[in-house]
Formats: C-alpha cells, sequence, structure tokens
C-alpha cells in the first residue's frame, strides 16, 4: 500500500505536501514492520525541525524507532490523538495515523524524496536482500 | 534488520509453516524463528485468557546417562537434583566457578542415571562442551538436540486443549512433573512447564511430525481460542512474569544470588561449581541486586537504558517493554542494593532525559490461582 500523492524517504516516512504545508507519517511498511505501536514522542507546535533529523519517536512492544523529518520547516501542529490512540498509525498510517503538519522552509527539499514507484521498488529491493 | 549475514540461520522443521501463517521472521540465537503473527499484543493477551501455541523447537536438548549421572549434574548445577523424583522437572542453573550462570535450564529426571536438560538455544555447545568439561564421572553427555521438535501450549486453556488430544490424560501433571505420552498420535514428553506465567505444558517430540502436531493442536483448540504466537510475545510474556532470560538478566557477570536465584542456588546439597563463591558472596552481601520497576510516566525503558538515583548512574535495565496485560511500562535493572527496594524511585535515562520510574516487587503478574 503505496499511496501515490505522497512522496516518500529512505527512513519510511511520508509526506503530503500541499502547497507550502507538508503533513508527515510514517509508512505502511514501516508500521507493519514495527508491529503494535504503543507510545509516539512528537515535537511541539512551533518547533523547528530539519531535513534527515529526528523529529521524533515512534515505539512499538518490541522497539524503538526514530522518526527523521523529511524536510525542514516549523511544526504547525501534531495529532493530538495519538497520544491516547497511538495504534492508529498502525490502523491508518497515511490517514489517521498522521503525526504532524509543518509550514516548508525549503520547498526544493521535496524534489531529493522518492515518488511512490521509487519507493515501492525500494522496498520491494530490501525484502529481496 | 536490513543487513545480509554471512551466516547460515538454523530453522526449526515447522519454518514453512510459521511463513505460510504470516509469521515474521527474524534471527534468534542463530535461528530464523517468528517474533510474531497477528501481533505481540494479541498473542500476548490470548495466552493470559486463552491460549498460545509457540514453536520453541529452537531449545537445546541434552541429554545425561549413566550411573553417576546425578554426581555429575549436582556437579555442574546449582539446584539439588537429588530432590528430584523419578518424572519430575526442575529449574535450575549450569553454573561457573565464580558463582554465574553459564546458563538456566529446566532438568528433567526419567529415573537412576537416565536425565534430560532443556537449555537455551544460543548456549547449547557451550553448555554441552561445559558439561562435559567436568565429566569426571560415570556418565555419558550427549547433545540431543536434533531429536526434538518442542511445542509451548500455553494459558488458561492449555490444559484442556492439550487433554483432548493427549493420553494419557496430561491435566493430571502436577506444575514441573512430566510424563511420556501421545498427543495426536506422536509419542513424546509432555511436561507442565513454561514461560509465560500461565498453566501450560511443553511437548516434546520427533521433528518429523512437527506439522501435523503443530497444525492439529491448533485446530483442536480453535474453539477456545489459541493463537500461534511468536517469541515477541513470548518475551512480554516472561517479562511480566518476572522470570531471567539469559543474555539479560543472567550472563558471565551475574551471580545467580543477584538475580534472585538464591531459591534455586542449593548451597547445602554438597559441593558444586560455584558453591564457594555463592558463599563467600552471602557472607560479604551482593554487589548488585535484580529490581523490577514500573514507569511513572508513559517512556518505555529499554534493554541497556541507563539507570540513576539522584542523577547518578547506578545500573542498566537488563529487560525493558510495555506490559501488554498489565498496561504499563515496565522493567528489570541491577541496582546497588542500597538502592534496591519496592516503592523506591530510580530513573531511566531515554534519548538523553531522564524519566521517574517505581520499583515494585516481583513479579509484575501473578495468575490467579483457580
Amino acid at each position: 500500500m503505496v499511496p501515490v500523492e505522497l512522496q516518500y524517504t529512505k527512513d519510511h516516512e511520508w509526506i503530503r505536501v500541499d502547497q507550502s504545508t507538508g503533513t508527515i507519517g510514517i509508512t505502511d511498511h514501516a508500521q507493519n514492520e514495527l508491529g503494535d505501536i504503543v507510545f509516539v514522542e512528537l515535537p511541539k507546535a512551533g518547533d523547528h525541525v530539519s531535513a534527515k533529523e529526528s523529529l521524533g519517536s515512534v515505539e512499538s512492544v518490541k522497539a524503538v524507532s526514530d522518526i527523521y523529518s523529511p524536510v525542514s520547516g516549523e511544526v504547525l501542529a501534531v495529532n493530538a490523538k495519538l497520544q491516547d490512540k497511538p495504534e492508529l498509525i498502525n490502523t491508518d498510517p497515511y490517514g489517521d495515523g498522521w503525526l504532524v503538519r509543518v509550514s516548508l522552509s525549503d520547498p526544493h527539499e521535496v524534489e531529493t524524496l522518492m515518488s511512490s514507484e521509487e519507493y515501492a521498488a525500494y522496498v520491494q529491493d530490501k525484502a529481496a536482500h | 534488520m536490513t543487513t545480509g549475514t554471512a551466516i547460515q540461520l538454523k530453522r526449526t522443521a515447522l519454518y514453512a509453516v510459521h511463513k505460510a501463517a504470516g509469521g515474521r521472521m527474524v534471527e534468534f540465537a542463530g535461528w530464523e524463528m517468528p517474533v510474531e503473527y497477528s501481533g505481540i499484543v494479541a498473542e500476548h493477551l490470548a495466552v493470559r485468557a486463552a491460549a498460545g501455541l509457540f514453536d520453541v523447537s529452537h531449545m537445546g536438548e541434552i541429554e545425561v546417562r549413566g550411573r553417576e549421572s546425578q554426581a555429575l549434574l549436582q556437579y555442574v548445577t546449582s539446584n539439588d537434583v537429588s530432590r528430584l523424583k523419578d518424572f519430575q522437572a526442575q529449574y535450575t542453573a549450569l553454573i561457573e566457578r565464580q558463582g554465574s550462570a553459564v546458563d538456566d535450564c529446566v532438568l528433567h529426571r526419567f529415573g537412576e542415571g537416565h536425565y534430560l536438560l532443556c537449555v537455551n538455544a544460543a548456549n547449547t555447545e557451550k553448555d554441552f562442551a561445559w558439561i562435559v568439561r567436568h565429566n569426571r564421572f560415570d556418565a555419558e553427555v550427549r547433545d540431543v538436540s536434533d531429536l526434538y521438535s518442542q511445542l509451548a501450549i500455553q494459558g488458561p486453556r492449555a490444559a484442556s486443549i492439550l487433554a483432548r488430544v493427549t493420553s494419557p490424560d496430561p491435566t493430571s501433571l502436577a506444575p514441573y512433573w512430566f510424563m511420556r505420552a501421545r498427543c495426536l498420535g506422536v509419542e513424546g514428553l509432555v511436561a507442565r512447564t513454561g514461560y509465560t506465567g500461565e498453566d501450560g505444558f511443553e511437548f516434546y517430540f520427533p521433528p518429523e511430525e512437527s506439522e501435523r502436531v503443530w497444525n492439529c493442536l491448533l485446530e483442536a483448540g480453535k474453539s477456545e481460542g489459541i493463537v500461534p504466537a511468536g517469541l515477541g510475545a513470548r518475551n512480554t510474556l516472561r517479562l511480566e512474569a518476572g522470570y531471567a532470560l539469559y543474555g539479560h538478566e543472567l550472563d558471565d557477570s551475574t551471580t545467580l544470588l543477584e538475580a534472585n536465584l538464591g531459591w534455586i542456588s542449593k548451597l547445602d546439597k554438597g559441593e558444586f561449581l560455584g558453591r564457594e563463591a555463592l558463599l563467600e558472596e552471602k557472607r560479604e552481601g551482593l554487589r548488585k541486586k535484580l529490581v523490577g520497576f514500573e514507569m511513572l510516566d508513559r517512556a518505555i525503558a529499554r534493554d541497556n537504558y541507563r539507570v540513576s538515583v539522584d542523577g547518578r548512574e547506578v545500573g542498566r535495565v537488563t529487560s525493558g517493554s510495555p506490559a501488554p496485560f498489565l498496561k504499563k511500562n515496565i522493567g528489570l535493572a541491577y541496582v546497588p542494593p542500597e538502592v534496591a527496594g519496592a516503592g523506591r524511585e530510580i530513573e531511566i535515562l531515554i534519548r538523553g532525559k531522564r524519566w521517574r520510574a517505581r520499583q515494585v516487587p516481583l513479579p509484575f503478574y501473578k495468575r490467579s490461582k483457580t
């Protein structure tokens, strides 16, 4: 399940770009690898995030995983529902399981990300090794 | 998780069945094992409420036979072998001279001069070599791991499920007793043992029959809610039950007394490896102590995170995880004895920040007797 309208990172985050803002989450592949997600640590609105740097973490029963921001910018909103229902990331990774919304400080960063086809091939390639 | 490995991983006879059932396969102790099927939480809760079926065929089995096999086992293990009756089992440890565990294991006695040790997969070769090295007795030691598949059927419904397909009726077994039995027509050993904190059984049998036994047990227990369960749930279940895991709570720098395993260290049974060291530690006092804790904040402690008190580092977490049944974030850690004590607070360093935790009595979870 790799929605075509999103851009992807090698660390399995997605971003939905809408003009100058981007909504960020983790992919279906990532949530499936992690298993039952039980805790999410996210930045606050107003915090600055940088591309390829950790913006928080997602924890499943068995492991903790850093989330790397696909882009740089200021956090506009965080998904407050995840505090009590982190499992939304498992059940709806591209919808209700979104993590943060940011304003893009450099829209060109999006061009370095993978398309859905590239990401699907990337995941398949990794699975083969 | 992405690195290729040159080492050929071992597979149990059920590898294909796990793959077909959607098991997520991971490397564990040199084996390619299912860590989860439907999910760790669902599997964990199924074992607490109904039953789970685990493939634990990676575990090793070492047979000790011969006139002086009891004497050999008394010398290399910490528990008192002479207390075992025929077809009784005991939790014990192979012990180093300095009082640490070579491995923790379950010893089964068939009769005079015939014993079977069930040991951790990662330690099988080491354990075998260790026993052989100390075998100055009239006893024969054999690694018979390849002769057995091992399934664990665990949970409050395990007994009624297993009874339906096994004879003689295994529900007559008391905890830590075993018998020869036919399960689904397959001759093997049924022991009332486990690693989950629930009632349950472990079935040792010839690997050739593995697929049929696995599938039929799942079928037999379907109406009672049995599910296949992986190593992920096995770990969270044993942690809630406060059981040690070799490589986490037990290693060569930790004595049995420090690991709260004084109850399997029978210092009055006569000479054995490690006895002097344990006696001395008893006189001098422990250097560290294993404690249980639960997080007071929402953060999750993980293996090897640092433990501090008033900002001063005092130890490390040995196992830390969310506890799916207790719905708390719990862990085990070694701390200096002067810091240990249920109710006292400690701090866990998590990604650069100290989070509060409170020590609690062990085990975290104890099943209610019905």
